[in-house]
């Protein structure tokens, strides 16, 4: 068994319904992410056939459509526009830590895509699509056609807006006549955002007996109805920081102001992991490892080649240690090179 | 008042032919404008005629500077138009105003860069950004500036030659290379320099940031006028007084996060102040510059 001729076996069958696919630059991999590209495929078909035949590791497509796709330089192309893209993708080191962020990471999609997409931005659920990168993070693509043909500074507005680049709580809430002065709960943005925080966190701010005194003041701004050291609730709001915005969301502007990059396609197979990009209907109930997993009717045996110390993943497994196990958990730690099919 | 590109400008235009005549006017008026100042005309044609000459020049410097300027005058007329006036102006360049805010891809497209219009610090509900009056007629004049740096290619021969005629004497009196000193800079300053070299006119923290920044770095001021020369509305007196009110006021380069907050950050260099960048090992500050 070899890896290579499970991804072939997926393509032959896997329904990628990639939109716009004909006017999409393609890039393939094998051993890095991106080895040929300015691939372009006329339908979906023709997508297929190279997949079946090639089996990347790696597949990815433009966020940008094309009038020629497969035309070099860049320029020829003629860019007519691209989805804005925002890549959820958490600081991990390890081979295995993504499993431990992939709770979190759900979080921050739903609070991106609840909070700020259709929440701040007015952004129609029907134009938001969430997909599951393969290995620790999602993407979350916005197709409104207004914002398909947003510049690359415009984008980075976007992105510093949601990960709370610049923001300062410090800024929006100040003593006035040793009256604690800020936002009001019914405002738009950071500063409402800020507000509304305070009301869930009341309790913790000013107690749980003077908590709905309190936040009948947020309404007004009015920060100071309580009984407990202003300085003391100003110092706990300044901790808000963290909560306030979606830092993980990739903020480098090599992903951000680039109309031209490339990201892994929907429904292709992670070279690292073996795992699907799945598209992802239901946030709230998806499960990576149930709904992003390639599945078979027998186990398959592997040896492992290292120790994974891996308690979500069933282990500890050892070197030397011979096992059978599920399709995707034997290609994980194959492809990981954990292990060795046998 | 006619406001270019706007419909009932392009219906005034229509039938208006390019006439020896209008042409002289269309070349006072670039050497005005070029001066900063404003002829007081409303005629759309000689504007039309203005563009076609600019469009035959195409020196980014003189261009951008004249949009600079042109949007400015304009800007300040329409400050002077009832509510529904600039509402509608706005409504035809692309800004849709209703209630007290924007729609936010529009908001996008016309706010200038600073930390003022940043997105960050603006009241943005359901895909609603709040604007003033004031702010709004402030985006119409960035949109106008945008628009008036896009020009027709013109190849007319009678056009080029006046064309080149005003750019010889408008240049004779101006630097028009850019010098600026070999320097090994972070990212973000290097951007700032970049978009110099192009003529683009920088918005004022950001003008800041880069005198703090080059003032620390030991540049002269003659080196930073050389460098701030190329802005389309450099005034050799007022640069030179804000770089030495820097130094007199031994003024800090700010830090990574306050240029973040400027919107000026362009990598993660993983440095809390841009005066670090030195610092880093040669392997790094390359790929941080290719990213940035």
């Amino acid at each position: 068994m070899r890896a290579e001729d499970i991804f072939k076996s997926y393509y032959r069958q896997a329904v990628m319904a990639v939109e716009g696919v004909e006017a999409r630059e393609f890039g393939a991999g094998w051993k890095k992410k991106i080895e040929t590209r300015h691939l372009a495929f006329r339908d979906s078909s023709e997508l297929r056939s190279y997949l079946v035949a090639n089996a990347p590791f790696y597949l990815s497509h433009s966020i940008a459509y094309y009038r020629y796709p497969s035309a070099r330089p860049m320029q020829k192309k003629e860019w007519v526009k691209a989805d804005v893209v925002f890549d959820l993708d958490p600081p991990v080191k390890g081979k295995y830590d993504f499993v431990r962020y992939l709770e979190r990471m759900k979080e921050d999609a739903q609070r991106l895509v609840e909070d700020f997409l259709i929440g701040d931005f007015g952004i129609e659920r029907s134009y938001i699509e969430v997909v599951f990168s393969g290995s620790k993070g999602y993407h979350i693509y916005v197709k409104d056609p207004e914002y398909q043909l947003l510049g690359g500074e415009e984008r980075r507005q976007l992105v510093e807006y949601v990960t709370g680049k610049g923001f300062k709580i410090e800024d929006h809430l100040f003593f006035e006549d040793k009256r604690l002065v800020g936002p009001k709960l019914g405002e738009g943005g950071y500063r409402g955002r800020v507000a509304r925080l305070a009301k869930e966190r009341a309790a913790a701010l000013v107690g749980e007996e003077e908590k709905d005194f309190f936040v009948g003041g947020l309404a007004e701004g009015n920060w100071s109805r309580t009984s407990k050291n202003l300085k003391k609730v100003y110092q706990k709001v300044l901790s808000f920081k963290d909560a306030l915005s979606v830092r993980s969301v990739a903020s480098d502007v090599m992903v951000t102001q680039d109309l031209s990059r490339l990201i892994r396609v929907p429904e292709s197979l992670h070279g690292d992991t073996g795992m699907i990009a799945k598209r992802v209907n239901d946030l709230e109930r998806f499960d990576p490892f149930k709904d992003a997993i390639l599945e078979a009717d027998r186990t398959f045996k592997v040896r492992f080649v290292e120790d994974v110390d891996e308690s979500l993943l069933g282990g500890p497994y050892y070197e030397g240690e011979v096992r059978e196990l599920s399709l995707w958990k034997a290609l994980l730690f194959v492809l990981k090179k954990s292990a060795i099919f046998l | 008042m006619l406001i270019p590109f706007t419909a009932a400008a392009k219906k005034a235009l229509k039938g208006t032919t390019l006439s020896p005549a209008l042409l002289e006017r269309a070349k006072e008026r670039i050497l005005s404008s070029y001066m900063g100042k404003m002829l007081l005309e409303d005629d759309l044609a000689v504007f039309a005629a203005m563009r076609l000459v600019l469009g035959a020049m195409r020196n980014a410097y003189i261009v951008n500077r004249i949009a600079v300027n042109e949007s400015k005058f304009y800007s300040q007329r329409i400050a002077k138009l009832r509510e529904e006036e600039v509402v509608a102006i706005a409504k035809e360049l692309g800004i849709d105003f209703s209630n007290g805010s924007v729609s936010l891809p529009s908001y996008l497209r016309s706010a200038p860069l600073s930390p003022h219009y940043a997105l960050i610090n603006r009241k943005v509900s359901k895909g609603r950004v709040e604007v003033s009056r004031q702010e709004l007629i402030r985006m119409i004049q960035e949109v106008l500036r945008k628009r008036m740096e896009e020009l027709p290619a013109i190849e007319d021969k009678d056009i080029v030659k006046v064309a080149k005629e005003i750019e010889g004497k408008l240049l004779s009196r101006e630097v028009k290379e850019v010098k600026i000193k070999k320097g090994d800079f972070p990212p973000c300053v290097l951007s700032l320099l970049t978009e110099i070299k192009k003529h683009k006119n920088l918005p004022h923290h950001a003008r800041w940031f880069l005198a703090v920044f080059l003032v620390n770095a030991g540049y002269s001021n003659q080196d930073i006028l050389a460098i701030y020369k190329n802005l389309p509305d450099f005034k050799e007196k007022i640069t030179l007084y804000q770089i030495n009110h820097i130094r007199k006021k031994q003024y800090k380069t700010p830090s990574c996060a306050t240029v973040m907050s400027y919107g000026l950050c362009r990598a993660a260099c993983g440095i809390t102040n841009p005066m670090l960048w030195g610092r880093l090992s040669e392997q790094k500050k390359r790929r941080l510059r290719n990213a940035g």
